[in-house]
């Protein structure tokens, strides 16, 4: 019963969500690459990012997930953005487009404009990983997995175990989320300060936590293979699945509009193209 | 302790497809002197009605006041200000030994005090007496917790409680898991506890302890209060209506009266209250 943690499933019946999740899987990792398809320049560079961004947000609203939700994954963020334009800025660059200069040392656009790429690849990076999290059930997580492995079992890959380790761990969040939530109540109320404090009392309250997660943890995980095997759990046997997964029209129209859009990204990346040429702008 | 709810209300997850109404308008006072019973079915809200008590939740609307410590939806309050408060309310949840995380005893229990900022010597003092008062031996003092059997982790995670002198005792479900001895043992401590001048709330669903310990009870369904009053007066009810079971001694009274034995109207409180009741009626 703790407070809705990010990127769990959500129960609607969207689009997305009646998307098979093997197609949503497939669909997922074609727009995944695109985000990291190299541009002729700068402005086609954010132009592109920008509209994936918009492209993502809509799916972002078509699945029902609260934009709300999407800003607060990035609020921590902030952190990493600094520490990435401080390292951008420290690379030696060769190149005319300078910024601004402290003394003789010179910041470049370009290491601003890396730091900026890096950042708008994160927020759509985590966007579509909102949008798939939040759409699909971990079990479905789990088959699509297992679906797409199941080639490698010829070569004795051990596809189906690996997806039961996946669909468990995957199960198992929300407990162990809810023990970590049980044990800080705990530790809290012997008072253990969570929020404040300076860096030794942070690492001894995090002790008080590590250390019973783990003990509670050990604990499950033999009590779910204690049960497991009762119920002649075999991971050599062949099984039947309860739900099976079809691919409907809307599967169709979610890979095409992926594939569609990689083969956009493609195009213009391999072809060089920059729109802004076509209408006779001189940009970076 | 004087303890109010003000028209306490409590959700759990807002705002999301999980919204959960937990606590639905509560209104209580504490002052008296009084074990206080606090029972409901599994999902009534008696457990967050008591995490209110040492701010370990904040009431969504509505506030508590504990002695002259105001938990309520927004106001600031400074982690001193609760360290303060956690140090006045200690919280034993149910399966308090999930807590136990140092690698000795004699630690583990002087844990509390030393968060609330007694000096190591004297916490290690109180920490030794605690261990006197659950009853466990100079023996333990120095023995790894997870390395003993289920009830002495629960004795050592008690007394990591007592351990910080608390006025207000919260018991989640302290004898759940526990075999008869023990868990009469437990309550006897408890018992007397509140007799020392501690103010005790009990949370439970089994009503034979509340028969047998609690001056009132308060019965919580669906986060609003059933009943608040007398334990006798609640045993005369019908307790079906909140899932709720009549304590055994009532239930075995009720049926010697059902088969025509007149028993004196007295409070029942244990086996042998019961075996009195029977003899006078027999001698009647």
């Amino acid at each position: 019963m703790s407070s809705t943690v990010l990127g769990r499933y959500v129960p609607y019946q969207s689009f997305i969500h009646r998307m098979d999740s093997r197609a949503k899987l497939f669909a997922m990792i074609c727009l995944m690459v695109t985000v990291f398809l190299k541009q002729v320049n700068w402005a086609m560079t954010f132009l592109v990012g920008g509209l994936f961004l918009v492209f993502i947000m809509m799916l972002l609203l078509l699945s029902h997930t609260k934009i709300t939700t999407f800003l607060k994954s990035l609020r921590t963020l902030w952190f990493m953005a600094i520490f990435l334009l401080i390292i951008y800025i420290l690379i030696p660059r060769t190149s005319d487009w300078i910024a601004f200069s402290i003394g003789t040392f010179n910041v470049y656009w370009d290491s601003i404009l890396d730091a900026a790429k890096i950042l708008v690849r994160l927020m759509s990076m985590i966007a579509l990983m909102l949008v798939f999290s939040a759409s699909t059930k971990p079990l479905e997580m789990s088959d699509a997995f297992e679906w797409y492995m199941s080639p490698l079992k010829y070569i004795g890959f051990p596809s189906h175990e690996l997806a039961m380790i996946l669909s468990i761990a995957l199960r198992f969040i929300p407990t162990i989320l809810e023990d970590v939530h049980r044990i800080m109540n705990a530790q809290a109320s012997r008072g253990v300060d969570f929020k404040h404090g300076g860096v030794k009392a942070k690492v001894r309250s995090v002790i008080s936590l590590i250390v019973p997660l783990f003990v509670s943890a050990f604990m499950r995980s033999e009590e779910l293979a204690d049960a497991m095997e009762c119920r002649g759990y075999d991971p050599k046997g062949k099984r039947t699945k309860y739900r099976i997964a079809h691919f409907s029209w809307r599967d169709l129209v979610g890979i095409l509009v992926a594939a569609a859009w990689l083969g956009l990204v493609i195009a213009s990346s391999v072809t060089h193209f920059d729109l802004f040429a076509v209408f006779g702008l001189e940009v970076r | 302790m004087p303890i109010i709810f003000k028209d306490v209300k409590y959700v759990y997850g807002a705002k999301t497809p999980f919204e959960y109404d937990a606590l639905n308008g509560i209104d209580l006072t504490f002052e008296g002197h009084k074990l206080t019973a606090i029972v409901g079915k599994t999902g009534s809200g008696k457990s967050t009605l008591v995490q209110h008590i040492n701010a370990l939740l904040r009431p969504t609307s509505g506030e508590v006041l504990i002695d002259d410590f105001v938990n309520g939806p927004k106001n600031k309050i400074k982690a001193k200000e609760i360290k303060e408060l956690r140090k006045k309310v200690g919280l034993v949840f149910q399966f308090p030994e999930y807590q136990l995380f140092q690698e000795t005893v004699e630690k583990d229990v002087s844990f509390a005090p030393k968060n609330f900022g007694v000096p190591r010597e004297e916490a290690i003092e109180k920490a030794h007496e605690a261990l006197q008062r659950v009853g466990l031996d100079e023996s333990f003092y120095s023995r790894s917790p997870f390395e003993l059997s289920g009830g002495e982790k629960r004795k050592v995670a008690i007394a990591g409680i007592l351990a910080a002198h608390p006025d207000v005792l919260i018991l989640d479900e302290p004898t759940a898991g526990l075999d008869p001895a023990a868990s009469k043992e437990t309550m006897d401590l408890f018992k007397q506890i509140h007799s020392e001048g501690t103010d005790v709330f009990l949370v439970t669903h089994d009503m034979n302890l509340v028969a047998r310990y609690a001056d009132r009870v308060i019965v919580i369904d669906d986060g609003r209060i059933a009943f608040d009053g007398d334990p006798k007066a609640l045993f005369n009810e019908d307790l079906e209506q909140y899932s709720l079971d009549n304590p055994d001694i009532y239930r075995f009274a009720k049926a010697l009266t059902k088969r025509g034995l007149k028993l004196p109207t007295r409070d029942l409180r244990t086996v042998e209250d019961l075996a009195k009741a029977i003899k006078e009626a027999k001698h009647e």
